[in-house]
């Protein structure tokens, strides 16, 4: 995000309706209002992280380990099928039930 | 001026190719093709709640290998990424991929395209977990089978070098040619473990700048490959002449009407807020954990059929049969070191074993081992059979375990090259068919025909035709008194 000048709104409502879009929610005018607001103190705490100089320091997106350990490429056992279907909230042939879709991967 | 009028097309090729391996990326689940639907799946590819990815050794391991057989230079860390979006077939709502620290950069592959090489760039390789799979749209309903979920993928992203359609295609014939070589990818386009998406643009000759893009997303046959982008390609091009411009799309293709058509338009495409997946710490590599990898590369294919055009003097159209798929390749290969006549092998291969050999994927169902099609050959130069004949005796040991040297005595198929035996069938002719004789002898020679025949009806074919000639012509010269 750029550099907001100083006390201006850290987030707009429409920046919020796009995020709301982008989660798959569906939320009422009031309610993007308030969250505009609350989102807009949140951002402006965090906001007092811009004081600090980090120069020179790279991005860290991960502290406690260092790399990843490896999994052998070995078989386990998966989950019998009725159980992986079990919390589907509607199933059909085998599979889970969704709106149709086209498949685009 | 281009195929395209005063337009030049700019072409980027982005390929996921499914990772050999017995495993799932992230889990343990068995990677599977056509079993039941949602029989290998756990909570980490459901995407239940809690549930931690572990990266699979083997994945990591063939996607080195890939790279360092496209001439990539390797990130010896890099990072994976959630890419946030909401479909059906993506159960975490999220991908694993990797983003801004891919594994590998700046590859290259050559093609050759109507005799004209070409240097294709890739631009990165990176690791990534495939979606679930759509089994049936019925009505307004979909079902969603998630075998297929969390299976590694390594996607390749060409730089935008390539100019036609039919360049596209060649580069991802060699492409998939490097994996199966490599043994990372089986080549699979109907399975859709080798998939095709295309970046299309096109711009005014001359200009550097590059023009909206367009991407043709599941182009899974070669057949389509090169059809689809010059459609694409005259579609931008009717559009711009026309005045209008070409929107930011996402456009599948059809076969039967020959046209691409809107899926969606990118310009309102969601944002996929891509970020360090907390789940999976950076992947490390070690130099010497390269090296190994690099060292134990097969010979990939394009220098096995220059080799074998150079050491073996095949005919560019023979090592582009033999050498265009890894185990066809390894059927010669193995031939050839128990019978060192490459040219004879190659055209024997060609003209006989090929015909009734299938492929699927990675393997090869050949009806003959290389040490029967070694020994037939043998048995030709030895003089035992003739060439005809290792035709038949090929027919007759395809489909059995049988040694092609059992299956000459069995059937008595051997030639008779023994000049005596011929003599004294000969002889026996003769001594039957005494007018036909003295009519010869008296110059009528042209019956040596006639008793050539009759010696192959009495050995059924297998004596040695020359050896005939050359004893018959003694023998019935001898009492002409010529």
């Amino acid at each position: 995000m750029p550099p907001a000048p100083e006390g201006s709104a850290p987030i707009a409502e429409d920046e919020v309706r796009s995020l709301a879009r982008l989660a798959n929610l569906d939320l009422p005018d009031a309610e993007i209002r308030r969250l505009t607001g609350d989102l807009g103190r949140i951002l402006a705490y965090v906001r007092q992280l811009e004081e600090l100089d980090v120069t020179g320091i790279e991005p860290t997106a991960y502290v406690a380990i260092e790399r990843a350990e490896l999994r052998a490429d070995e078989p386990h056992e998966s989950l019998p099928h009725e159980i992986a279907l079990r919390e589907a909230p509607r199933t059909s042939m085998d599979g889970f039930a969704v709106p149709g879709f086209v498949e685009e991967d | 001026m281009t195929a395209y009028g005063a337009y030049e097309p700019v072409i980027g090729l982005e390929v996921h190719a499914q990772l050999l391996t017995r495993t799932k990326a992230f889990c343990g689940c068995a990677t599977s093709f056509g079993d039941p639907p949602n029989t290998h799946t756990c909570p980490v590819c459901l995407g239940l709640p809690g549930a931690l990815p572990v990266l699979n050794a083997e994945a990591v391991a063939l996607a080195v290998r890939a790279a360092l057989a496209l001439g990539c230079s390797l990130q010896m860390r890099s990072v994976f990424a959630r890419k946030n979006y909401f479909y059906p077939d993506l159960p975490k709502g999220y991908q694993i991929s990797q983003y801004d620290l891919p594994l590998a950069l700046s590859g290259v592959l050559d093609v050759e395209v109507e005799g004209t090489p070409r240097r294709v760039g890739i631009r990165r390789i990176h690791m990534e977990e495939d979606a679930g799979k759509n089994l049936h749209g019925i009505g307004d309903e979909s079902v969603v089978d998630l075998n297929r979920a969390g299976t590694p993928l390594i996607e390749i992203v060409s730089e935008p070098d390539l100019r036609s359609g039919a360049e596209a295609a060649e580069y991802l014939r060699r492409l998939r040619e490097v994996l199966m070589f490599t043994g990372v990818n089986d080549g699979n386009l109907e399975q859709g473990s080798f998939r095709c998406d295309a970046n299309v643009s096109i711009r005014k000759l001359g200009e550097t700048r590059l023009g909206t893009r367009v991407e043709l997303k599941n182009i899974n046959s070669f057949k389509f490959v090169a059809d689809a982008i010059d459609v694409e390609i005259r579609r931008q091009v009717n559009l711009v002449e026309r005045g209008d411009r070409v929107r930011q799309q996402t456009r599948g293709y059809s076969a039967e009407k020959r046209e691409s058509y809107l899926l969606r338009d990118k310009e309102s495409e969601s944002d996929y807020r891509y970020f360090p997946e907390p789940d999976l710490p950076p992947l490390v590599l070690e130099e010497a954990y390269v090296e190994s990898i690099r060292s134990a590369l097969p010979e990939l294919p394009v220098a096995k059929r220059a080799r074998w055009a150079l050491e073996l003097g095949l005919t560019t159209y023979a090592t582009g049969v033999l050498g265009g798929h890894p185990a066809i390749a390894r059927f010669f290969d193995e031939a050839r070191a128990l019978y060192p006549d490459a040219v004879k092998l190659a055209n024997f291969v060609q003209s006989e074993v090929l015909r009734d050999v299938t492929t699927t994927g990675l393997t090869a169902s050949f009806p003959v081992t290389p040490a029967q099609v070694a020994e037939i050959l043998r048995l030709v130069d030895a003089g035992t059979i003739s060439g005809k004949q290792a035709k038949e005796l090929y027919a007759a040991v395809a489909g059995t375990d049988h040694a092609p040297a059992d299956v000459v005595r069995e059937r008595g198929m051997a030639v008779l090259g023994d000049a005596s035996a011929i003599e004294t069938i000969a002889r026996s002719v003769m001594e039957a068919n005494p007018k036909q004789v003295a009519s010869y002898r008296a110059g009528k020679t042209a019956l040596l025909g006639f008793f050539v025949g009759q010696i192959m009806k009495q050995t059924k074919g297998s004596a040695d035709p020359a050896m005939v000639n050359a004893v018959l012509v003694r023998l019935l010269g001898e009492g002409s008194g010529a």
